[in-house]
């Protein structure tokens, strides 16, 4: 399922520890894997882009983010030990709440090791990133990586709070898409502990040990992860059955899957969610009543399995528009439910190539959805996955919740014609 | 307790290892042996001479999901545990990387849980690269042993592991077996040798029929022969192994070696020293011609040539790619490209069909491959894209170079295969040939190489050379190349390399003459390199921003092949330019500004100010060893330039910033307060007569705008 363009399991680990608020990563390699993840890190959280200007201290190389030891034939030979040493130090002195250590895959094949004797901040390390894996698989070692090497606590469960698992710096408005899962669970009195790997703190990490649920919002990246807390924790995990949490339906299955095993009342949460389908339902009614919209509308779409999946039902079941590409980057425990949703609709035929398959809107990574767009295949597009196509976001654009559901209706419907 | 037991290959250590742990086990310990070698024959003699399979075979055909642990365990004489790592045949992949996966998947499956009371693990000590130096790492073996002949090159790979264990936790030498060949001398060379590192020799174990004995029925001595005094050495040994001291690892020099040891100068030399004895899979490589400045100066790598390659590859239309390599190198180079692809097509409504359509194939070298080697992969992948097409470049990745993939003979199997077919190997080893400049270099030299045949030659065409494959103004600048050629009556022949396809590569020598798409030294390598190699006649004068860069080409050119009256060309342009430049000076004259900048070619816009009529305060061309720099542009305004090498950036813009330009031109934003207009200097600036007019366009805006604009306020960093 891996195809050459996407993001793969090197990327996913460094963007899972590029997650962790005031961490820095560390790549023991050659400047070549480190380019192109820092700028992406420094894309994703709104920091600056590469200035030799600014950044040009010996292991940054004009980013921001991500030092690295800049390796070369001579350390293939003669290992890369000493500078990397020279480079974890540099780091103790910034003070970072959490110090990652990452080999590139050159780095791994020769061996080399990451430990260090002392230092002051806690340290997670992956000698061996699995070389060729999803970006999921990276992603997920990677946060139980660091979940292994900061100890959440082991207090016992407190009673209405969550934490989110899947989310990843690395999805577009990540921070705006926490933001509102978080609203909507709390008006239903429930609280949000944790989401590792979108941006949050030490401290949240450590406190997610005291979660009464851990809540899966993108599953593909985080079987894992639910395991090892409900091993080490005891924390019992819900999968929803419809994916991320997106779209009206799944976002409402979702809500009251949380709920229900909380035992809070969804009631709250629902209004909400009622309310922006009422408004949503005005307007497509319009486009309904003077050009017959979107019913019989096409679409194509590719990503991950875990939003593919509510963007199908979505799309199909709410606005009557016809799946005619569907691509999945991976499979994931959604891949199957994909699969038997498409062949009950009557879409099992699907194509599975959006680059080949002329739709009305293309939904996809912004670079897919730009290809789509230039060979004439659609005349709309809708970015899922980074990178994005837009440069700027001043309003708030979540890309799950109410606010990502709301994002997703009008970014398709915008351009529809007859 | 956990035990390693080093040494050269073949000198019997897993022998010693299995009774060892027969001896270990006849008292009742739980002993888990692990064989650290590719030969995977360490626990035969505790399984009467079974294969126990390997764990490398297991990862390889066995699917993440459905691995346990006791798929890869084996129980053995005495109810000792036996696994073994295995590995690749001699001279493909990486045994090491086998045993770094070994460990990993052991750990992974828990093998902890199994409790035992002692682990030992057998390991080849020929080559302490990294892999095989994993037993070594602090969470490992608690004590090493070596055992030795008296062989020098035994004592050697001896004197290399102390050497090796002296990059980890130097204090857990037990101490050396002796394993006796039966010359005379050795018992005195390994003595003089022991004396010298300051280790006890804990065992002798003399030559015996019975080894052979035992082996013949797959069977340790100790099993077979549990009265012999040959067992006893054994037992006694695992009294050491269980409650010997320990030593510091003190390795010799490797003169000191050889006089302590043979005493004269005549072994061989040692190569590289700690832990790196071997990675000599790295091909050879002779020193490029056509050099990046990284490379040239031996300088910090920015980038690698793999993406370098691989981005230009993708440019040329009609090519497929290939990467030897995992998904992220190829995912790294695909994001360059069709980034650039995606904001030219985005911004500028400019479609780039070779970075948008990538046609590329990636071997997606995995674990195994690692281990194996990748050959097979890279195989399947070049298949895939011969399928499809008949020109195929194919670009190798650091994992590719360091295991050794013999990729040139499979290109050419590959080709022989498919007739008519061309398979373009560029063997870049990752980073190993140079960073992302040099492996643009490379693509373009074998590109040209390969594909560019003979034409009559034609006045009326010219190539340019030296475009940026990844440049989103690429195609506004050929636009406006090809308006000015054929106000010359010429036409633009080949795009030397970026937005071109193969047949035009094909054609290059159709055109009499080639300019260069600017100054830099990647430009100036390939210039060089056409004309040394193909015979290629370049224009003096490149493209330029700016009317008198333009100028100076357009004189040039017709003095080569235009058919046209350049004065009259010359003059629309310029006529243009005046109409264009009039308002603007009306804004801008009397302004002052500085310039920083990392390009040293600026001629063009220091005439921008002159002609917009601004005063210059200062003007730094700053080096930096991922830009452009030690190219010998003849600035006509040298004098007003200051070149700077060494410098603090602070201190270049705290001088800046004393002047109090009204304008402060940067090549990136720099921290100069709030009281100074900044603008930038673009990386690659638009060729042509009227570029350097737009620039001035914002920056009269920009003077009309607020310094301190509201949003700053609110902005915390
Ligand atoms: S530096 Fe080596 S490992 Fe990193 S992207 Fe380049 S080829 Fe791949």
């Amino acid at each position: 399922m891996m195809d050459e363009t996407r993001p793969d399991g090197l990327v996913g680990a460094l963007m899972a520890f590029e997650g962790v608020k005031g961490s820095i990563t560390a790549l023991n390699g050659p400047t070549g894997c480190k380019y192109y993840p820092a700028s992406l890190s420094e894309a994703m959280t709104r920091r600056g882009g590469f200035n030799p200007m600014m950044h040009d201290s010996r292991f940054y190389l004009g980013q921001s983010r991500i030092p690295c030891t800049y390796m070369d034939l001579n350390d293939y030979v003669a290992g890369g030990r000493a500078r990397m040493e020279e480079l974890w130090q540099d780091c103790q002195t910034r003070s970072p709440s959490l110090l990652a250590l990452i080999n590139s895959p050159g780095a791994s094949l020769i061996g080399e090791v990451l430990e260090f004797e002392g230092g002051v901040p806690p340290t997670a390390m992956m000698e061996s990133p699995p070389p060729s894996v999803t970006f999921s698989e990276g992603y997920e070692s990677a946060i139980l990586a660091v979940l292994g090497a900061l100890r959440p606590l082991d207090a016992s469960p407190e009673p209405m709070t969550v934490n989110l698992l899947g989310m990843s710096i690395a999805d577009l408005g990540w921070e705006d898409s926490l933001a509102d899962l978080r609203s909507l669970l709390e008006v239903c009195g429930i609280r949000v502990l944790a989401a590792p790997g979108a941006g949050c703190s030490v401290a949240e990490l450590k406190d997610s040990g005291r979660a009464a649920l851990n809540v899966m919002v993108h599953d593909e990246r985080c079987q894992r992860t639910a395991e090892w807390y409900r091993i080490n924790h005891g924390i019992p995990c819900h999968r929803p059955s419809g994916g991320a949490p997106l779209g009206f339906g799944p976002l409402t299955e979702w809500l009251e899957g949380i709920c229900s095993l909380l035992g809070a009342d969804p009631g709250p949460g629902l209004v909400s969610i009622k309310e922006a389908r009422r408004r949503a339902a005005r307007e497509i009614s319009r486009l309904d009543r003077y050009q017959g919209l979107p019913r019989g509308t096409s679409f194509s779409v590719s990503g991950s399995p875990s939003l593919v999946l509510p963007i199908v039902k979505t799309l199909h079941g709410y606005l009557g528009m016809v799946p005619l590409a569907v691509a999945t980057s991976e499979d994931g425990p959604c891949t199957e439910q994909l699969e038997s949703y498409l062949g009950d609709i009557g879409c099992g035929e699907a194509s599975t190539d959006v680059l080949d398959c002329p739709a009305d809107v293309v939904i996809a990574d912004g670079n897919t959805a730009a290809m789509v767009l230039a060979r004439g295949l659609a005349d709309n597009a809708v970015d899922i996955e980074a990178p994005s196509m837009v440069q700027v976001n001043i309003r708030s654009d979540p890309l799950l919740g109410i606010g990502g559901t709301q994002r997703l209706l009008d970014r398709c419907l915008q351009g529809l014609r007859r | 307790m956990r035990v390693a037991i080093y040494g050269k290959g073949g000198i019997g250590k897993s022998t010693v290892s299995a009774n060892l742990t027969a001896a270990l086990s006849v008292r009742g310990l739980k002993v888990l042996q692990i064989g650290c070698d590719p030969k995977h024959d360490s626990t035969r003699l505790l399984l009467n001479g079974r294969d126990p399979p390997t764990v490398m075979e297991y990862i390889r055909s066995t699917s993440k999901g459905e691995r346990d642990l006791s798929d890869v365990i084996v129980q053995g004489y005495g109810g000792s545990l036996c696994v073994e790592a295995g590995g690749p045949e001699p001279g493909v992949g990486c045994a090491g990387r086998g045993i770094l996966s070994t460990f990993d998947l052991l750990e992974e499956l828990g093998v902890d849980s199994l409790d035992a009371d002692v682990t030992l693990y057998d390991v080849l000590g020929d080559v302490v690269c990294g892999g095989f130096a994993v037993p070594l790492r602090n969470d490992y073996a608690q004590k090493v042993m070596v055992v030795t002949s008296g062989e020098f090159m035994s004592i050697y790979a001896a004197n290399n592991i102390l050497r090796g264990v002296r990059n980890y936790d130097p204090r857990r030498m037990g101490g050396i077996i002796f394993n006796s060949r039966g010359d005379d001398e050795e018992r005195e060379r390994v003595r003089a040798f022991a004396e010298a590192v300051g280790l006890p020799v804990v065992a002798e174990i003399p030559r015996s029929t019975l080894f052979l004995e035992a082996e013949r029925t797959g069977a340790t001595v100790v099993e077979l022969f549990p009265d012999d005094p040959l067992s006893s050495r054994f037992h006694d040994l695992a009294n050491t192994v269980l409650d010997g001291e320990v030593h510091e690892a003190r390795p010799l020099g490797d003169e000191e070696l050889e006089r302590i040891v043979l005493g004269k100068a005549s072994a061989p030399r040692a190569e590289a020293g700690g832990m790196r004895v071997e990675n000599g899979s790295l091909r050879p490589r002779t020193p490029p011609v056509y050099t990046s400045r990284n490379v040239d100066r031996h300088e910090v790598l920015h980038g690698c040539a793999f993406t370098g390659a691989v981005v230009t590859c993708m440019s040329v239309e009609g090519l497929h790619t290939v990467m030897h390599s995992p998904d992220s190198c190829a995912h790294l180079s695909c994001q360059m490209a069709q980034n650039a692809a995606r904001r030219a097509f985005l911004k500028e409504g400019v479609s780039i069909p070779s970075f948008l359509e990538p046609r590329v194939h990636c071997s997606s070298m995995d674990d195994p491959a690692m281990v194996f080697g990748g050959t097979p992969l890279l195989e399947a992948a070049l298949r895939r894209a011969l399928a499809e097409c008949s020109h195929v470049a194919m670009v190798t990745s650091c994992p590719s170079g360091i295991i050794g993939d013999d990729v040139i003979s499979l290109a050419q199997r590959m080709e022989a295969e498919h007739e008519g077919s061309k398979v373009i190997t560029m063997v870049e080893d990752g980073n190993v040939a140079g960073d992302h400049m040099q492996g643009v270099i490379d693509a373009c030299v074998a590109l040209a190489d390969s594909l560019i045949t003979e034409h009559p030659p034609r006045n009326d065409l010219i190539n340019v050379v030296g475009i940026k494959p990844i440049a989103t103004n690429n195609e506004r600048n050929m636009r406006y190349l090809e308006s000015v050629l054929s106000m010359m009556g010429m036409g633009l022949n080949c795009r030397f390399i970026g937005g071109t396809d193969i047949d035009s590569i094909e054609g290059f020598k159709k055109a009499s003459l080639s300019i260069l798409a600017n100054t830099d030294r990647f430009a100036q390598m390939l210039a060089s390199f056409l004309e040394d190699e193909h015979g290629a006649r370049f224009l003096r004068s490149p493209l330029s921003a700016g009317m008198a860069g333009t100028e100076a080409w357009i004189r040039e050119l017709a003095l080569h092949g235009g058919t046209q009256d350049a004065d009259k060309v010359i003059e629309g342009l310029r006529h243009e330019y005046q109409e264009a430049l009039g308002p603007l000076r009306n804004d801008m004259e009397g302004r002052s500004v500085c310039i920083i900048s990392m390009h040293k070619d600026i001629d063009w816009l220091i005439d921008l100010i002159d002609d917009l009529g601004m005063e210059l305060r200062r003007a730094y061309v700053v080096d930096r060893s991922d830009h452009l720099m030690d190219y010998h542009v003849g600035n006509r305004h040298e004098s007003r330039l200051m070149f700077l090498q060494d410098y603090v950036m602070e201190d270049v813009v705290r001088s800046c910033v004393q002047e109090s330009p009204d304008i402060l031109l940067s090549t990136y934003p720099v921290d100069a307060g709030l009281d100074i207009v900044q603008e930038r200097i673009p990386m690659v600036p638009d060729i042509g007569h009227l570029a350097p007019l737009e620039l001035a366009r914002h920056w009269a805006l920009a003077l009309r705008a607020p310094l301190r604009e509201g949003w700053r306020v609110d902005h915390d960093g």
